[in-house]
């Protein structure tokens, strides 16, 4: 069950290529407040590729999204992201006693 | 520091201005001591001639004198006091010389040819020493509370010498000795008083040449070809036997292209 | 009311600091400390005077900055976590983003009550706005931000490192700002160094001088002025008269 859990809450989080660019880019810059497409510019990406992977950490709630006007701004949501990386780290030591 | 790669910075044009410097004097002179070249000009030709060259060497001390402290103001160097100090004494006592020569009105002492010798060796002689001084003491930098203090201790200094070469021409001209003679020409204290200025001013112009010499800096070499102007003016108050002939004539001449080379030498700081 | 920036001499030549509420432009070509001086203040804003900040990036990054600050001995991270300091990245805009009023950065500001502001800077906004637009917008943001009773200061990049053309920004944003801080490279003798002035401030009088600056290890530290010299804001100035005539006579000076 925990294996299952460890690995769809990785697969949601840093599956793909992307999505630990832009886990990486926001912890290490946690003010980001940004566009889709900025953010996209930040990692060298085009807006495309990211849009789907912004949308799972959006669900995830790592991710916070605001509608302001015609944009949608993008942040860090600090505790949510703090509760995932326990989850996460919690999963794993379960899974290593496992 | 190499001598070689300063030589080859100073300008060739700087080497044929001081070479120029020195053997024109001497070329004047030399011929000079053909009789047919002695004249002895009228005196009130001699007179505007003198005014206008005092005014116009009085002004330019004054003026060095001031960017002088100046820039001792902002900057404390003991050098620049000293230079200031000694343009300010020039200036203050060829005024007096001026007004004190045959000639000129009585204004606040009565003219003649000892009075106005008597300023001239008071501005030569403090001019030479302060000028020495500055040339060859080590550098030293004034503390910036106290260099206000000093400069108006400069200025005083200079004020109280001014009173002193006044108060002599004045009221004691006829206990001094006398510098000249009407009909026989200078007297030996006044050559020998000439002589120590000219040497005195010889040493600070060696001190400028080798600072050039180091530098190859164009103000130092105006001064350095002004300080050798001045040398072969003080030759010239050596051997004038009138006080309007051709010597004192040159003498004057030589003290205003000296003034010409600081006045230049002052404008074309940068 | 005055806003000290921290620098004591940069408070002297703005006869006690910025006037609270103001927004100061401080304007320079790449390299000559307008980053450090900006978060200078807000660090000093933070650490001394019990104001808190937030600094609005566009280009870089906040580990950038968090790096660049450490060198300095300034913890952001740490002032971060205190709330007393925010580094928020983020692009043009959203930044003029304003709906009914509100605008993104809102919320950080009551957040942690922020009394002063940096957006550095300025100048990337022109990517983003057509030119048209942009003193418009500009006059906006400048507005939202008095209103919210910030102290701020907007950096602004000068094209020109040498020169004599001195232009402050090509948007009329001088005009808009109530004081400005010209920041520039000048080559004295062979060796850069650079030089701060006080272009403006409305409402009071100010240091006319232009000053020699460095970026010490402890951030940013203002010097003497440039008395001795002229055209010092061409970028390649000449030694006054009475400086360079002093020089020609002091001794101990070799080729």
């Amino acid at each position: 069950m925990n294996e299952t859990g460890l690995r769809e809450l990785s697969q949601k989080l840093i599956g793909t290529e992307i999505k630990a660019e832009l886990l990486r880019l926001f912890h290490m810059n946690p003010g980001i407040l940004d566009t889709v497409e900025s953010i996209a510019r930040r990692i060298g990406r085009m807006p495309k590729d990211v849009e789907t992977e912004i949308s799972t950490l959006v669900e995830l709630g790592v991710l916070r999204k605001e509608r302001f006007g015609k944009l949608d701004v993008l942040s860090l949501n600090t505790s949510k992201d703090k509760e995932v990386q326990k989850k996460l780290a919690a999963l794993i030591e379960e899974s290593a006693k496992g | 520091m190499a001598f070689y790669p300063a030589a080859r910075r100073i300008d060739r044009r700087a080497i044929a201005y001081l070479v120029c410097t020195v053997l024109v004097p001497i070329i004047v002179y030399f011929a000079y001591a053909q009789a047919a070249f002695y004249i002895v000009s009228d005196p009130n030709v001699f007179l505007v001639f003198h005014a206008f060259v005092e005014i116009f060497t009085v002004v330019v001390a004054a003026a060095i004198a001031y960017v002088s402290f100046m820039g001792y103001r902002g900057d404390g160097s003991r050098t620049i006091l000293l230079l200031g100090t000694a343009f300010l004494a020039q200036a203050a006592l060829d005024t007096i010389h001026s007004l004190a020569y045959p000639g000129m009105p009585n204004l606040f002492f009565q003219p003649g040819s000892n009075q106005a010798i008597y300023a001239w060796l008071f501005a030569r002689i403090s001019g030479a020493i302060l000028l020495l001084l500055s040339a060859t003491l080590p550098e030293r930098e004034t503390p910036p509370k106290i260099r206000t203090k000093i400069l108006l201790l400069a200025v005083a200094a200079v004020a109280f010498l001014s009173i002193t070469c006044a108060y002599a021409i004045k009221e004691l001209i006829d206990v001094l000795p006398p510098m000249f003679i009407q009909g026989k020409g200078l007297t030996m204290l006044k050559i020998g008083l000439e002589d120590l200025v000219a040497l005195t001013l010889a040493i600070t112009g060696l001190s400028y040449l080798r600072n050039y010499m180091h530098t190859a800096n164009k103000t130092i070499l105006t001064f350095t070809i002004g300080v050798t102007l001045f040398i072969f003016s003080e030759i010239g108050f050596m051997l004038y036997k009138n006080v309007y002939d051709i010597y004192n004539i040159t003498g004057h001449i030589f003290k205003l292209a000296a003034f010409i080379a600081f006045l230049i030498g002052l404008i074309r700081a940068r | 009311m005055r806003v000290s920036t921290g620098i004591s001499a940069l408070d002297a030549m703005l006869h006690g600091g910025l006037m609270r509420g103001d927004v100061t432009l401080v304007v320079g070509s790449a390299g000559t400390g307008k980053t450090t001086l900006a978060l200078q203040y807000l660090v000093n804003g933070a650490t001394k005077f019990n104001e808190n900040g937030l600094y609005i990036t566009f280009e870089q990054m906040p580990a950038q900055i968090y790096r660049d600050a450490a060198s300095f001995g300034w913890d952001i991270r740490k002032l971060e976590a205190e709330g007393k300091l925010r580094v928020v990245c983020t692009s043009p805009p959203v930044l003029v983003q304003f709906v009914e009023e509100r605008n993104p950065i809102d919320a950080i500001i009551s957040e942690m009550s922020a009394k002063r502001i940096v957006i550095d800077s300025i100048s990337n906004l022109e990517s983003f706005i057509p030119a048209s637009e942009l003193r418009g917008e500009l006059y906006r943001l400048v507005n939202h931000l008095k209103m919210k009773e910030l102290t701020s200061i907007f950096t602004a990049e000068s094209q020109e490192v040498f020169g004599d053309h001195l232009v402050v920004t090509g948007v009329g944003l001088s005009f808009l700002v109530d004081c400005i801080i010209l920041l520039r490279i000048v080559e004295i003798q062979s060796s850069l160094k650079k030089a701060l002035t006080v272009l403006k401030i409305r409402g009071s009088d100010h240091d006319k001088q232009l000053r020699e600056f460095e970026i010490t290890p402890q951030g940013i530290k203002i010097a003497a002025a440039f008395a001795q010299y002229e055209g010092v804001l061409t970028g390649a100035p000449r030694r006054s008269t009475t400086e360079a005539f002093t020089e020609a006579f002091k001794k101990g000076k070799k080729i």
